[in-house]
C-alpha cells in the first residue's frame, strides 16, 4: 500500500467502482485523514460507529497527540476500543476483507491498512436441525455463518488439540473452509490428502459444502456418498473425537465428515443417547428398511414376472385376479408407480408445509385409491411402492437414500428384463462396486469387510449399538496411539 | 473414464435390447393348474384334465375343469394351451392323479415321467396319486378347499378332521424308488359319498401296474414303509381307537443259517382319548395288544401281497445294500422279502 | 495410506479359499460321487481332503517364495525363461477352462430354476458380465466381496443341510473295499483337484500383507470347507439314494427344494450359491490375465476381455451339463495332478537346491 492516502483512495475507489451498497468516507482526525470503508449489510454499522469512528473523531479531538508518529501509533494502539483488528499491506487481500464484512480502516501516512473486524452479514439464528431431527440430545443446529459452525463445535471439545484449519477457496466467492479435527487423534495420511485436495480445486465459487464434497470425491462415478455431510454440531464434534476430519464451509449449514464408511450413515447422534438396547432396535430397523427399499420392487417384478411359484398360492391368486383387466404390464405397471411416487415426493420438497399435507393426501390416498378402484393399476404395486417409499425414508443420511434410490432402479430394470438371474447379476455387481470403494483410503464397507485389525471394535457400532462402556476404542479412522476412548476401571 | 462406462452402458442395453424377455409373463397371463389327472387308454390315447382356478369375483375363487384327449401327451398339454388366451403354468400343481389305464400301460407311464421331469415348472415335491376314475375324483366338488390340488395335498396335512393314514408319494421319492428297486407304491384315491377317500395302494412293478393293495393291505404296507405316517387306528377286535402321533419303521439285516431275516422294528405313539381311570387299569394291557395283534395283522397281509406281486415295492434290497453290505448281492430283490420278522414296539398314552 | 496398497490379510485369504472351493464343488461333488461310488461316494471328499491337505502343505511351504516373487518371476529364477512360460501359460488355460465351466454349469442351473426358455448365450453372459467387472475392481475389492458375502454362504447349511443332520436314517459308513482300492483312489483324486481354490494359492501369495503362520490358517479354511462339502455330499447321496443323485443334474439343489424349510425355493437357495461362484470367476480372470500379462510381458486390461470372453466362448460350446461335468473333470484331472502335487513338489525341491542363488 502506499503512504499517501489518496492513491490508497484511487486504487479502492478503481476497485469498487459501481458498488452501490459501499460506505466509503475520507474523515479528517485532527491533523491528518482517516479513510473508511466497508460493505453496509455485511458489517455492523454500530461497532464501525461507535467502536472506531466515535474515539477517531470525538476521542483524539479532545487530546490530539503531539505528532504525526504518536498520532498513527495513537491510533492503532489506542484508537480503537476492539481487539480484534490486524494489519494489512496487500490492496488485494484488503479489498477480500472488505467483501468479507470487514471494515477497512486508512491512515494518511500509514502503509499498511487496518481491518477491522466488523463482520454482521445476514444470518439465520441457531436453531432446531430440519433434516436430522431428534427427540433426545441437542437440538441445536448449524447455521449458515461460518463463525458459528467453528464455535459450536469448539464448545464441545474444550482440547488445545483441536485444532481448526482455516483456507479459502474459490476464486470470486473467496469461500471460508475450515478443517477441524483433533490433531493427536487423526490420522495425519488422511489429513494431508484431504488438505491437498482442497488446496487444488480451482473453480470460480464454492456456494455450499455440497460443492466442495463433490470436489474433492475421489470416485466421480460412484453414486454412493464417499463423505457424509451433518448439521448437528453434536454429531460433528462425536466423529472429530473418533479422529475424523470435519470441514466446514462459510455460507453452509452442513458440515462434511469425511472418512465416511457405510454403517457411519446409518449411526444418528441420538443412538448413544438413548439406551443401547432401544438404540440397537433402531439400527437393526434402519438396515432391514435399507435392504428393502433397495430391493423390494425389484423382488416384487421377480416373483409376480418370472417365478409366481416362489409365492404362495392363495397370494398369487389374489394378485392374479385383481390385475385382471389391469390394461398396462406388470412391468410398466410398477414404474410408472415409482415415477408417480418420485413426482410426489418432489412436489413434496416443493410446496410449503401448509400445501404439503394437502398432496399427500390428494397424491397419495385419493389418487391410489382411484387408480385402484379403475383398476389402472394392481393394489399389490402400491403397496409395493409405498412401503419402498418408506423405507427409504427410515435412512438416516439423505445421500445414501438416494444412491439406495437410484440401485433400486438398477436392479428393477435387471430384474425386468432377467428374473431373478438378472436380479442377483445387479445385485452382485453393485456389492461389486461398494467393497470396491475407498473413502480417503479406508475400505467403504468397514468393518463388515476390511476391518480386519487386531483388537478392532468397530463391529460394535453397526447392527447393533453395544452399551458405551464396551466401546472402549475408537474405530479405524484414529492414529493407533490414540486408540483407547475409554481408560477400563 | 467417461468414455469407458459410456461404452459399458451401451453394452448392457445392447445386451438387454437384444436378450428379449423370454420369460416374463404377466400374472394373468398365466393359467394356474392345481392338479392334473391324466389317463390312457390304447384306443383313444391320453385324456387329460385339468382343474384350473376362476375368478368368481369379490376375491371369490371357483374352479374350472378343462378335459382334452389326443395321442401324445404333449400334443394334449399344447391343445389346452392354445385353447385359451392365458399360457398355463404348473408352478403351483400340487398333485397329478393318474388312471388305472395309464398305469397299466409301460409307454405312457415313462412318457409321463419323463414330461414331469422336463417340464422345470413342475416342483418335485408334486404328489402322485392313482385312482380307478378319474372324472369323479376331479368333478369331485369339496366344501371348504374348492382347489382340487390343494384339496388332495390337504389330505395329507395333519390337522384334517377326516384324517385318515395314507401313503404319501411325491415325485422326486417315485423317482428315487424308481430308480433304486423299479418299484413304486402310489396311493389310490376315490369318492366315497361326500368326501375323497383313500382307498388302497397301487404298485407299480417297474413301469407297469403290478397290482394294487387293498385297504387293510395298504395299511400293513405303511407300518413297513421307512416314511411318514400318522391317522388313527382302530382294533377290529375291541371297539377303540387310537390316534397316532409318532411312527418310525426301522430295518435290520442278518444271517440265520444261511437264510437273510429282515427285521422290521416299528414304533408306534398313540393317544387314546375320552377313557376313564378305571379302563386303563384294567384294559391298559388288552388295549396294547389289541393294537399291537391289528398292526401284526395288517402287516402280514401286506407282506403276502407283496410276494405275490413280487416286486421289492419296500425298497428292502436298497436298505439291504446301505445297512448290510455283505448280504447283498446285486440283482437279487425278493431275497429280503422271504423272512420278515416284525417287531412292534406300541407306546400308549392316556391323555 | 491405510490398506491402499492392493494386499489382502490372511483373514480375507482364508474366506477366499472357502469361497472358491465351495460354490462348484457342492453342485458337481455329490453327483460325480454317487456315479462313481454308489453310496460309498460318501467318503470321497473325505479322501479328497487328505490328498488336498498334503497338496496345501506343499502349497504353503512355497509362500515365503512366492510371496516375494510371484510364480513367473519365481519360476523364472529356478527353471528358467522358457520353462516358466510354458507352465504359466498351462496355468492360465486351466484357470480359462475352470471359468467356462464354472458358467456353463451354473448357467445350465440358473437356467433350469430361472429362465426356462431364455437361449444360454445370454444366461452365461449375465453370469460373466459381473464377474468381468469384478475382476477389473482388483484383487482386494474381490477379497472384501469374499468377506462380505461368505455368511450369507452359510445360510443354506443353517436352514437346510444341518436340520436333516438331525432326522437320521442314513446309510451306514463302512465302505465296501471289495468295489476296489483303485477306484476309491481315483475318485478321492478327482474330489481333490476339484478343489479349485488350490490353485489360486499360487498365484496370490504376493497379494498377502503378512505371511506368518499361512499355512495353519489356510489349513483351518480348508478342512473347514471340507467339513462343508462333505455334509452336502452325505446328505444329498443319502437323502436321495445313489441311483437318483448320479441321474439327477443338480441333485443339491433338489434337496434344497424338497427341504421343509426352504420348499419350492430350491432356486433361491441356489442362487446363494451364485455368490461363491462369481468369486471363484473373479479370480479366475483376474489371475489369468494377470499371468498371461506376466509373460507377454506386460499386464494389460485387454486381457481381462480376453480371458473373459474365452471363457464366455467355451462355456457355450458345451452340448449340456453332463458332458461339462465329464470335461471338467478330465481337465481337473490333467492340470490337478500338474499344478497341484507335481508343480509344487518339484518348486519345493529346487528351492531347496538352489537356495542361495534365488535369494541373491
Amino acid at each position: 500500500m502506499y503512504r499517501d492516502i489518496d492513491e490508497n483512495i484511487r486504487v479502492f475507489e478503481n476497485m469498487f467502482t459501481d458498488c452501490g451498497d459501499l460506505v466509503k468516507r475520507k474523515i479528517p482526525v485532527s491533523s491528518t485523514y482517516i479513510y473508511v470503508l466497508y460493505f453496509d449489510g455485511m458489517a455492523d454499522r454500530a461497532v464501525v460507529e461507535n467502536r472506531v469512528l466515535d474515539t477517531f473523531m470525538l476521542e483524539i479531538r479532545k487530546t490530539p497527540p503531539n505528532n504525526f508518529k504518536d498520532l498513527t501509533t495513537a491510533l492503532i494502539n489506542g484508537g480503537l476500543t476492539t481487539a480484534d483488528f490486524r494489519e494489512e499491506a496487500g490492496f488485494e487481500n484488503a479489498a477480500v476483507a472488505v467483501m468479507s464484512g470487514e471494515t477497512l480502516l486508512i491512515i494518511d501516512g500509514f502503509d499498511k491498512a487496518i481491518i477491522i473486524s466488523t463482520k454482521n452479514y445476514p444470518v439465520r439464528e441457531v436453531g432446531k436441525p430440519d433434516t436430522e431431527g431428534s427427540i433426545e440430545g441437542p437440538k441445536e443446529a448449524f447455521t449458515e455463518n461460518f463463525r458459528d459452525q467453528t464455535a459450536l463445535i469448539r464448545r464441545r471439545i474444550r482440547d488445545t488439540n483441536l485444532k481448526i484449519k482455516q483456507l479459502k477457496a474459490g476464486r470470486r466467492s473467496q469461500t471460508d473452509i475450515a478443517l477441524i479435527y483433533l490433531e493427536d487423534v487423526c490420522r495425519p495420511e488422511i489429513l494431508q490428502e484431504a488438505l491437498r485436495r482442497i488446496e487444488s480445486i480451482d473453480i470460480d465459487a464454492i456456494l455450499d459444502s455440497g460443492y466442495l464434497s463433490q470436489l474433492i470425491n475421489e470416485n466421480v462415478t460412484s453414486f454412493f456418498p464417499l463423505m457424509q455431510l451433518t448439521e448437528r454440531p453434536d454429531k460433528a464434534a462425536a466423529e472429530i473425537l473418533e479422529g475424523r476430519i470435519v470441514i466446514a464451509v462459510d455460507t453452509s449449514p452442513f458440515v462434511i465428515i469425511l472418512p465416511a464408511v457405510l454403517p457411519s450413515f446409518y449411526q444418528t447422534g441420538e443412538d448413544y443417547y438413548q439406551n443401547w438396547q432401544a438404540a440397537s432396535l433402531i439400527r437393526i430397523i434402519r438396515y432391514i428398511a435399507s435392504v428393502l427399499a433397495l430391493t423390494l420392487p425389484a423382488l416384487y417384478v421377480c416373483l409376480a414376472l418370472y417365478n409366481p411359484s416362489m409365492l404362495p398360492a392363495e397370494l398369487l391368486l389374489k394378485m392374479s385376479f385383481a390385475r385382471e383387466g389391469v390394461p398396462i404390464s406388470g412391468i410398466a405397471e410398477i414404474y410408472l408407480m415409482e415415477l408417480a411416487f418420485e413426482a410426489l415426493r418432489e412436489a413434496g420438497i416443493r410446496m410449503p408445509s401448509s400445501i404439503g399435507s394437502t398432496l399427500g393426501i390428494v397424491g397419495g390416498i385419493i389418487i391410489g385409491q382411484a387408480a385402484v378402484d379403475a383398476g389402472i393399476v394392481s393394489p399389490i404395486v402400491v403397496i409395493v411402492v409405498s412401503l419402498t417409499g418408506i423405507c427409504s425414508f427410515a435412512i438416516p443420511q439423505i445421500a445414501l437414500g438416494s444412491a439406495y434410490r437410484l440401485s433400486k432402479y438398477f436392479l428393477l430394470t435387471a430384474a425386468s428384463f432377467f428374473g431373478f438371474l438378472g436380479f442377483w447379476a445387479a445385485l452382485i455387481t453393485l456389492l461389486i462396486h461398494i467393497s470396491s470403494l475407498k473413502s480417503f483410503g479406508i475400505p467403504y464397507l468397514y468393518p463388515f469387510a476390511g476391518g480386519d485389525i487386531e483388537g478392532d471394535e468397530g463391529m460394535r457400532d453397526t447392527f447393533f449399538r453395544f452399551p458405551i462402556r464396551f466401546m472402549k476404542k475408537r474405530p479405524i479412522f484414529s492414529t493407533d496411539k490414540q486408540k483407547i476412548r475409554m481408560k477400563s476401571e | 473414464m467417461f468414455k469407458r462406462s459410456l461404452a459399458v452402458i451401451l453394452i448392457l442395453v445392447i445386451f438387454a435390447s437384444l436378450s428379449g424377455c423370454y420369460d416374463n409373463y404377466d400374472l394373468e397371463e398365466r393359467q394356474l393348474c392345481t392338479a392334473i389327472a391324466i389317463d390312457y387308454s390304447d384306443n383313444e390315447g391320453y385324456k387329460i384334465i385339468l382343474s384350473v382356478p376362476v375368478s368368481e369375483g369379490d376375491n371369490e375363487v371357483g374352479r374350472a375343469l378343462k378335459t382334452h384327449t389326443g395321442k401324445t401327451l404333449t400334443q394334449v398339454i399344447n391343445d389346452i394351451d392354445s385353447s385359451s388366451s392365458k399360457k398355463l403354468y404348473f408352478g403351483h400343481t400340487r398333485a397329478v392323479v393318474l388312471g388305472m389305464g395309464l398305469l397299466k400301460s409301460d409307454k405312457a407311464i415313462e412318457e409321463l415321467t419323463d414330461y414331469l421331469v422336463q417340464n422345470v415348472q413342475i416342483d418335485k415335491n408334486i404328489l402322485l396319486v392313482a385312482a380307478y376314475d378319474i372324472n369323479s375324483v376331479m368333478e369331485k366338488e369339496p366344501a371348504e378347499d374348492k382347489l382340487t390340488g390343494f384339496y388332495i395335498s390337504g389330505f395329507y396335512e395333519s390337522g384334517k378332521e377326516d384324517k385318515t393314514y395314507v401313503n404319501k408319494e411325491n415325485l422326486l421319492d417315485f423317482l428315487k424308488d424308481e430308480s433304486d428297486s423299479k418299484s413304486a407304491a402310489m396311493p389310490i384315491i376315490s369318492v366315497e359319498g361326500d368326501t375323497l377317500v383313500f382307498g388302497g395302494i397301487a404298485i407299480l412293478k417297474g413301469t407297469t401296474l403290478g397290482g394294487t393293495l387293498t385297504k387293510d393291505e395298504a395299511y400293513g404296507f405303511m407300518w413297513l414303509k421307512d416314511r411318514g405316517f400318522g391317522g388313527i387306528l382302530s382294533s377290529s377286535r375291541l371297539p377303540i381307537s387310537a390316534d397316532i402321533v409318532e411312527k418310525k419303521t426301522n430295518y435290520g439285516f442278518r444271517e440265520e443259517n444261511g437264510k437273510i431275516i429282515t427285521d422290521v422294528y416299528i414304533d408306534v405313539t398313540g393317544n387314546i382319548w375320552n377313557y376313564t381311570d378305571s379302563e386303563i387299569n384294567s384294559n391298559g394291557s388288552e388295549y396294547l395288544s389289541a393294537f399291537k395283534d391289528e398292526i401284526k395283522m395288517q402287516t402280514t397281509k401286506a407282506i403276502e401281497r407283496l410276494k405275490e406281486i413280487d416286486c421289492d415295492a419296500l425298497q428292502l434290497t436298497e436298505e439291504l445294500k446301505e445297512r448290510n453290505r455283505g448280504l447283498y448281492t446285486p440283482g437279487v430283490t425278493s431275497v429280503p422279502y422271504d423272512n420278515i420278522n416284525v417287531n412292534i414296539n406300541f407306546s400308549l398314552n392316556f391323555v | 495410506m491405510y490398506s491402499d496398497n492392493g494386499k489382502i490379510s490372511a483373514r480375507q485369504m482364508q474366506i477366499l479359499l472357502i469361497l472358491d472351493i465351495l460354490g462348484i464343488s457342492i453342485i458337481v461333488l455329490p453327483k460325480y460321487n454317487a456315479a462313481a461310488l454308489g453310496f460309498d461316494g460318501i467318503l470321497l471328499p473325505l479322501g479328497g481332503g487328505i490328498m488336498g491337505l498334503i497338496c496345501l502343505y506343499f502349497i504353503c511351504r512355497l509362500a515365503p517364495f512366492l510371496g516375494t516373487f510371484g510364480l513367473f518371476d519365481g519360476l523364472t529364477k529356478l527353471t528358467g525363461s522358457f520353462i516358466s512360460r510354458l507352465i504359466c501359460l498351462g496355468l492360465v488355460f486351466k484357470l480359462i477352462f475352470s471359468l467356462s465351466c464354472g458358467i456353463r454349469i451354473f448357467s445350465e442351473a440358473a437356467k433350469l430354476k430361472f429362465l426356462p426358455n431364455t437361449p444360454m448365450w445370454i444366461i452365461s453372459g449375465l453370469i460373466i458380465l459381473p464377474c468381468l467387472y469384478g475382476a477389473f475392481k482388483g484383487y482386494e475389492a474381490r477379497a472384501r466381496l469374499g468377506e462380505l458375502l461368505v455368511f450369507i454362504i452359510l445360510i443354506p447349511f443353517l436352514i437346510v443341510f444341518i436340520p436333516r443332520l438331525l432326522d437320521g436314517g442314513f446309510p451306514s459308513f463302512m465302505p465296501n473295499i471289495n468295489i476296489g482300492k483303485d477306484i476309491y483312489f481315483k475318485g478321492s483324486l478327482t474330489n481333490c483337484f476339484a478343489f479349485t481354490g488350490l490353485e489360486f494359492l499360487l498365484l496370490t501369495f504376493n497379494h498377502l500383507n503378512n505371511l506368518s503362520g499361512i499355512g495353519k490358517k489356510l489349513s483351518f479354511a480348508f478342512i473347514f470347507t471340507l467339513i462343508l462339502i462333505f455334509l452336502v455330499n452325505f446328505i444329498t447321496i443319502s437323502i436321495l439314494g445313489d441311483n437318483l443323485t448320479a441321474s439327477l443334474d443338480f441333485p443339491t439343489v433338489d434337496i434344497m427344494d424338497i427341504s421343509s424349510v426352504s420348499k419350492g425355493k430350491g432356486g433361491i437357495m441356489m442362487s446363494i450359491f451364485y455368490l461363491s461362484v462369481v468369486i471363484y470367476e473373479i479370480g479366475a480372470i483376474y489371475l489369468g490375465s494377470g499371468l498371461l500379462g506376466d509373460i507377454l510381458g506386460k499386464r494389460k486390461s485387454i486381457y481381462m476381455y480376453l480371458a473373459a470372453f474365452g471363457g464366455y466362448i467355451i462355456s457355450l460350446g458345451f452340448d449340456d451339463v453332463n458332458a461339462v461335468m465329464s470335461f471338467l473333470v478330465k481337465i481337473n484331472t490333467v492340470f490337478g495332478i500338474a499344478y497341484f502335487f507335481v508343480l509344487p513338489i518339484i518348486m519345493n525341491v529346487l528351492l531347496k537346491l538352489k537356495k542361495d542363488d534365488v535369494y541373491v
